[in-house]
Order: C-alpha cells, then sequence, then structure tokens
C-alpha cells in the first residue's frame, strides 16, 4: 500500500455515527441525520459524489412529536386509482412501524432525486436500544440531539417535589392528590369497553382512514 | 425479401441515436510538459524540424512565399534549434510540417494564407509541445494539492470520542440548550432567597 | 451531412460490378502486403544531418563541436554495420584508421561516471538523513535504462542516433544520452555536465515519492533498528481512531510512538496494513522526506551549498 492510497482511504472513509433518538423531535433530528448521509457536514462534499456516512439510530420508538402532531398529521398515501388514497395518522403509523416515521422524516429533508434512496440506506434504525452488535461495533461517534431529555413528574422522588419552589398556594378545595394515578384512572376489562363503532356505506364517516381508529382503552373514573 | 429489396434501393436504414462519445474517443490526461520542461535551468524548444512545402508559381502561395522572401532569415537566426527545410513543389498547395522532440508531427495547410497568417502559424507551431491532440481532464494540476496535509474526517474531532462507549449519555441531547421556564423559576427562588438572607 | 438518394437508385456490389471486383482484389492486396517497412528518417528527402546536429548544440545551449557530437551520437552497431559493408565489398574490415570515427562507448562510460557521481552527491546533499541504500536506489532508477532512455526520446536523440535500426532500442538511447553528457564536459567544463544532468535527469523526481522509489520490506524492523542507532526507545504502535470495524470499508487508523512521542501515523484498511503505513511514515518523518520537506531546487542546487567536487 503507498502513501496516496493511505490518503484516500483515510480521506473518503465512512465514519459511523450513533444517533439516540429518545425525546427528540424528529424533524429536526432527521435534518441532522440527512445531513450526515448525504455528507454535507465535510469539507470535500461535492454534489454527484457519495461521500456519507453512516447512522444508527436508536430509540426510534421513544421520539417526541410536537404539539398535537401525533393525531393531528397523518402520512398520506396516495394511490393511482379513484377513490383509493387513505391517511394514516401518525399514532398509528407509529404502532404499525415505530422507525417509520424517523425514516420518513430523514427522507423528506433530502432532495427529492433518484440517488436520495442510496443514501437513506446508509441509515439503520432501531426501535429500541437493542442494537445488534456488530453495528453497535462500527460506531465511532455520536449525533448530538436537537432538545434536551425532559424529566417527568414521575422520576421525581417526592422530596423533589417538595422542595419545587411554590409561586402561590392554592385554595384547599382544589387541591387532589393527582399524583395517585389509580384513584382516577383504572384499566378496563374487554367486557366494558365500547363496542366497535362498524362503518357502513362506501364512505362511512367521510373520513379517509383505511382502518377503524380504535377509542381509548381508559376511562374517566368520577370521584364523589 | 425485404432485405433484398432494401439492397437494390438505396433506403438508409436509420439509427435512431448515435452513442458516439466525445469523451470516450479523445485520450485524456492532465496538464503538462513533457519531462518537466522548464523546471530546470533552460526551457528546451519542442520543435524540432520545420518543413515548408511552396510552389514559385501559384497564386494559393502567395503569403508562403512572401514569408520565406522577407522574414525566414530572421526567423532561421533567432531560433537556431528549429532545422528549417523548404521544398518548392510545382503546382501544388503549400503546406508546413512540424516535427517535435517527441516524435509527434503536425501538418497545416496554407493555401491562400497570407503573410501575417503564415507567420502565426509557424508561431503556433513553433510554441507548441507536440501532439494537441489531448482533452484536458482539468485547466490546471498539481502534485501536491494541500501544503497543511488532506482533511480525513478524524481532523478536529475531539479525541475523546474514541475512549467512549456508545450509546453514550452525555452525547445525547443538545450541546447549549437554552434555559428552560422551570430553570428560571428556580433560578428567581435561589435570588430571593439571598435577598432575605441580605 | 445529408446525403440525397433517390429512390430505385442502385448501389453495392450489383452497381458497376467491375469496380467492385477491383476494389475488393486491391484491398485483398493492400492487406497480403502488410504493414510498411520502418525508414530511418534521414531516408527522407528532407534531412541534413549537420544542420540537425547544429540546432541539437543550440537546443540544450551547449557549445559543442559537430564533430565531437557526431561521436557522440554514433552508436557501435553502425560501427559494425560499417565494417561489415566494407568486408562484403572486399575492403580491409580490420583497418580502423581508414574509418574516420570510433562509437560512442567510451564517452557514455564517462557521461555515466559523471551523472551517478552528481547524482548521489545531490541527493544526499538535499536528503542528509536519507539512508545510503536509498541514496543508492534512487541512483539507480534514474539511471536505469527505461528512464534515461524516455529522457533521451524526449529531447529528439531518436531519430539522430546512428544505428543499424530506424527505431533505435533504448540501451542505444542510453548511451547517445550519457555519451551526450560526456561530450559536454569534454567540449565544456565538469560543472556545466553537471547542470545538464541536474536539469534533464534528477527533472525526472519531480512528481515521484522518494520513499515509494526506495521500497524497505520491513518498515517496522528498520524504524526499530533506526531508533536504536539514535539511543531512543522501542517503537510502540497505538490505534487511534476504528469506524466500519465490521464493515466492508473499514477503516483504523494507527499512531507509532516512542517514549510518548509521536512519530507518524497513518490509515489502512485492517490494523497490520495501517502499522505497516504508520511504520512507514514515522521513516519518513525520521528521514526528513515527507510531504512537508520542500522540493529539491533543480537550478539552484550549487547557490543554495552544494560543494563543487573537484
Amino acid at each position: 500500500m503507498s502513501f496516496n492510497k493511505a490518503k484516500q482511504l483515510a480521506t473518503f472513509s465512512r465514519v459511523w455515527y450513533l444517533f439516540d433518538a429518545k425525546w427528540q423531535c424528529p424533524h429536526a433530528s432527521g435534518e441532522r441525520i440527512a445531513r450526515i448521509l448525504r455528507g454535507e457536514h465535510k469539507p470535500i462534499y461535492y454534489p454527484g459524489e457519495s461521500t456519507g456516512d453512516c447512522v444508527v439510530a436508536i430509540n426510534t420508538r421513544h421520539i417526541a412529536l410536537r404539539n398535537d402532531a401525533w393525531r393531528a398529521e397523518a402520512l398520506h398515501i396516495r394511490r393511482e386509482y379513484a377513490k383509493t388514497r387513505y391517511d394514516i395518522p401518525l399514532f398509528k403509523l407509529h404502532e404499525l412501524d415505530p422507525t417509520k416515521v424517523l425514516h420518513l422524516c430523514t427522507m423528506n429533508c433530502m432532495p427529492r432525486d433518484s440517488g436520495r434512496r442510496y443514501d437513506l440506506a446508509r441509515l439503520y434504525t432501531f426501535p429500541d436500544d437493542a442494537v445488534p452488535s456488530h453495528l453497535i461495533r462500527n460506531v465511532s461517534d455520536q449525533i448530538r440531539g436537537s432538545r434536551t431529555t425532559p424529566q417527568r413528574l414521575d422520576d421525581l422522588t417526592p422530596d423533589d417535589i417538595e422542595k419545587f419552589p411554590q409561586m402561590f398556594k392554592w385554595p384547599k378545595e382544589l387541591v387532589v392528590d393527582d399524583l395517585d394515578r389509580d384513584k382516577f384512572v383504572r384499566v378496563l376489562s374487554p367486557e366494558e369497553l365500547p363496542k366497535r363503532h362498524v362503518m357502513l356505506g362506501q364512505r362511512a364517516g367521510r373520513q379517509n382512514y383505511w382502518f377503524h381508529v380504535p377509542t381509548t382503552r381508559h376511562e374517566e373514573v368520577k370521584i364523589n | 425479401m425485404s432485405q433484398l429489396f432494401r439492397r437494390f434501393i438505396s433506403l438508409p436504414i436509420q439509427s435512431i441515436r448515435s452513442f458516439h462519445s466525445f469523451d470516450e474517443v479523445t485520450p485524456a490526461k492532465y496538464i503538462s510538459t513533457r519531462l518537466q520542461n522548464g523546471i530546470g535551468s533552460r526551457y528546451v524548444c519542442q520543435l524540432q524540424r520545420l518543413t515548408i512545402q511552396v510552389c514559385k508559381e501559384f497564386r494559393t502561395s502567395f503569403g508562403t512565399r512572401e514569408w520565406i522572401a522577407n522574414e525566414l532569415t530572421a526567423f532561421a537566426r533567432q531560433h537556431p534549434y528549429v532545422v528549417i527545410y523548404v521544398q518548392p513543389r510545382r503546382h501544388r498547395p503549400p503546406n508546413v510540417i512540424g516535427e517535435y522532440l517527441s516524435g509527434d508531427r503536425q501538418w497545416i495547410p496554407l493555401s491562400n494564407c497570407d503573410r501575417s497568417h503564415v507567420n502565426w502559424w509557424i508561431h503556433s507551431l513553433l510554441t507548441q509541445q507536440g501532439d494537441p491532440q489531448w482533452r484536458l481532464l482539468k485547466q490546471m494540476h498539481t502534485d501536491s494539492p494541500s501544503i497543511q496535509g488532506t482533511w480525513t474526517p478524524f481532523t478536529n474531532k475531539p479525541i475523546d470520542r474514541t475512549l467512549r462507549i456508545y450509546p453514550d449519555k452525555d452525547l445525547t441531547d443538545i450541546e447549549y440548550p437554552q434555559m428552560t421556564a422551570t430553570q428560571q423559576i428556580k433560578e428567581l427562588f435561589e435570588q430571593e432567597k439571598l435577598n432575605k438572607t441580605t | 451531412m445529408v446525403r440525397l438518394l433517390r429512390y430505385g437508385t442502385i448501389f453495392g456490389p450489383l452497381k458497376d460490378r467491375w469496380r467492385y471486383l477491383y476494389k475488393t482484389d486491391l484491398y485483398k492486396r493492400r492487406i497480403e502486403a502488410g504493414p510498411e517497412p520502418e525508414r530511418f528518417r534521414s531516408a527522407l528527402i528532407n534531412w541534413n544531418y549537420d544542420a540537425e546536429l547544429h540546432a541539437c548544440t543550440h537546443r540544450f545551449g551547449e557549445k559543442i563541436n559537430i564533430e565531437s557530437l557526431r561521436h557522440a551520437l554514433t552508436d557501435s552497431s553502425f560501427l559494425n554495420q560499417i565494417v561489415k559493408q566494407r568486408t562484403e565489398a572486399g575492403l580491409a574490415a580490420n583497418d580502423q584508421t581508414t574509418l574516420s570515427f570510433t562509437h560512442n562507448e567510451e564517452l557514455a562510460k564517462r557521461g555515466e561516471q559523471i551523472a551517478e557521481d552528481f547524482l548521489r552527491r545531490a541527493l544526499q546533499y538535499w536528503y542528509p538523513k536519507f539512508p545510503q541504500e536509498g541514496i543508492d536506489t534512487i541512483t539507480k532508477f534514474l539511471l536505469s535504462e527505461p528512464t534515461i532512455a524516455d529522457i533521451s526520446s524526449g529531447l529528439g536523440f531518436k531519430t539522430l542516433i546512428r544505428c543499424d535500426v530506424p527505431s533505435p532500442h533504448s540501451t542505444m538511447l542510453k548511451k547517445a544520452f550519457l555519451a551526450f553528457i560526456g561530450a559536454i564536459d569534454e567540449n565544456n567544463d565538469r560543472h556545466r555536465a553537471e547542470l545538464f544532468v541536474a536539469d534533464f535527469i534528477l527533472t525526472h523526481l519531480v512528481g515521484k515519492d522518494i520513499n515509494e522509489i526506495w521500497h524497505i520490506k520491513n518498515p517496522m524492523g528498520l524504524l526499530t533498528k533506526v531508533l536504536e542507532e539514535n539511543g531512543r526507545q522501542a517503537p510502540e504502535s497505538r490505534l487511534i481512531w476504528a469506524t466500519g470495524v465490521s464493515s466492508v470499508l473499514s477503516t483504523y487508523v494507527v499512531g507509532i510512538y516512542s517514549n510518548k512521542e509521536y512519530l507518524g501515523k497513518s490509515a489502512g484498511a485492517t490494523i497490520s496494513i495501517a502499522e505497516e503505513m504508520a511504520a512507514r511514515d514515522a521513516l519518513r518523518r525520521l528521514f526528513e522526506t515527507d510531504e512537508q520537506r520542500a522540493p529539491i531546487p533543480f537550478d539552484k542546487l550549487y547557490k543554495k551549498g552544494l560543494l563543487i567536487d573537484k
């Protein structure tokens, strides 16, 4: 091997990155991942050349979408014939394939040309933090997320909650101990579940969902 | 039957597309000089010999005749490293043929060229370095493209990245996060505490 | 080009049958006759050997006597041919006195001696830490037959050499070129000949890496030896970066250290290759022949301080 070959290998080597998608916005992280998959973060970047790096994204099941997006946004699938288009809302899509949302968001950030799928083939996504060992061994760097991981209320200890500064005091009659979830929520048995709403007709409900969206499995319980 | 018919009658079979590519046909190289000409202390003129074929009578070689009469001796004196042969040929068009050190040969017809044109062509042969039938891959070339060393993905990468075990907790979040409302409240609370104590 | 052909026009073998047969026959005969034999350039009408030699002296700016240049460009094969022709004609074959010229063997030896001395001296001067073995290899490479033949044919000696074949072999090219250096030494001074060597042979190193011309078989062993001679500790190799370990495009970057002191590093597809290349890198850093090293100042070697060898 000559010196030039070693130089060439070093310059054009593909670095493997890890991305932890837990509590990260898939749109913002998709931008970062797409940039790395296309190699735009390198000074040797040139549009025709394939200079991109590889990315292993984990915890894609635990991504956090903005506002009401889980319910309000949908994957619009438009087949070529009449009356065959349908939407899959993102929460449903996420149930079907927990890696799909991050994939779609990354794909959305790439230019729409035929070379896009070759770059996207270098993205490996896993719903949880279980990654095959031969892939995790390749990794030599990590991409930072765009959000901080929030601390949930049930992660805190009661001491922390008590120490937290109170700006004003609620009247006593308004305060209920809402940390005790079991008081308010209970899991229903199958018999108690409301029956599936059967849609009739060709365009029942005038909605484009191709499947029946089941209603919530929980029910609010009134206390007193 | 139709094949035979086509033979007799001139119906050329037209090819719809011609797959001719200029890039593949012409040889390509980086711009360079033969034997690093000029890097040492001297420049070597690459034109070795020049043959001027000329007719004494025809009008087509009037400019060539004029050039020979007026400028040939001065040219030969100025460029003693070029061997010049003049070939008078009766009733044929004038040509100039340049032969180069590398063995290449260039032939240029000079019919109806006037004196200045002839001079231009001869000087163009003089200043070339041989066969111009090359496609340059680039207009510029260098053997040592970078002084500070070529970039690799590992230059300027923090070295602690080799020592970590992935996934790493420190590298998941945003590097410089904005202050959250919770943190702001906490800070205000601390400040108030301080104010009270003082 | 647009060809207008009328319908009903006959072409091909059925039109002008005699012409078709005639052309086919001509074509076959040309194929049978084979390629044209190579001819000497001097066989053409526009050839004046004295003028060519005169131009050759001016081309390199050397003041050489035409006779000695003619001597330098005469190959032994040409002499042999002349002698053979004479014997066939019934003349005395061994009578060298009647021949007014000799071949260039001795001049070539003289020129080779000058070139070798100068190249060795110049390389040693510019790369003082490069080992003797390497300098020998590079000098040998520069004076090897393909290199010198390439330079010689590039400088137009191809048509000027007097030999018995139309396109001279590389040995003839080499001899003629070295004899030209000898002729410069004979007519001018040695300094002038050395300048010629610097301009036309030493410049062959432009764009080439001298570390690759001298191929080290066991770089790690040599590195250990060199460090021992300098009184330093043995080299240790450390893995700096590794990425894509289980993929096809894996890259390892290995660095070499001696007593925690950085010597060199290199990338490679496997660890062993990377280590070997890192050792080579460390060696070229120690020899001061790495990429940061300034190129040889071909025209200013003496001005820069190369001592004139008397």
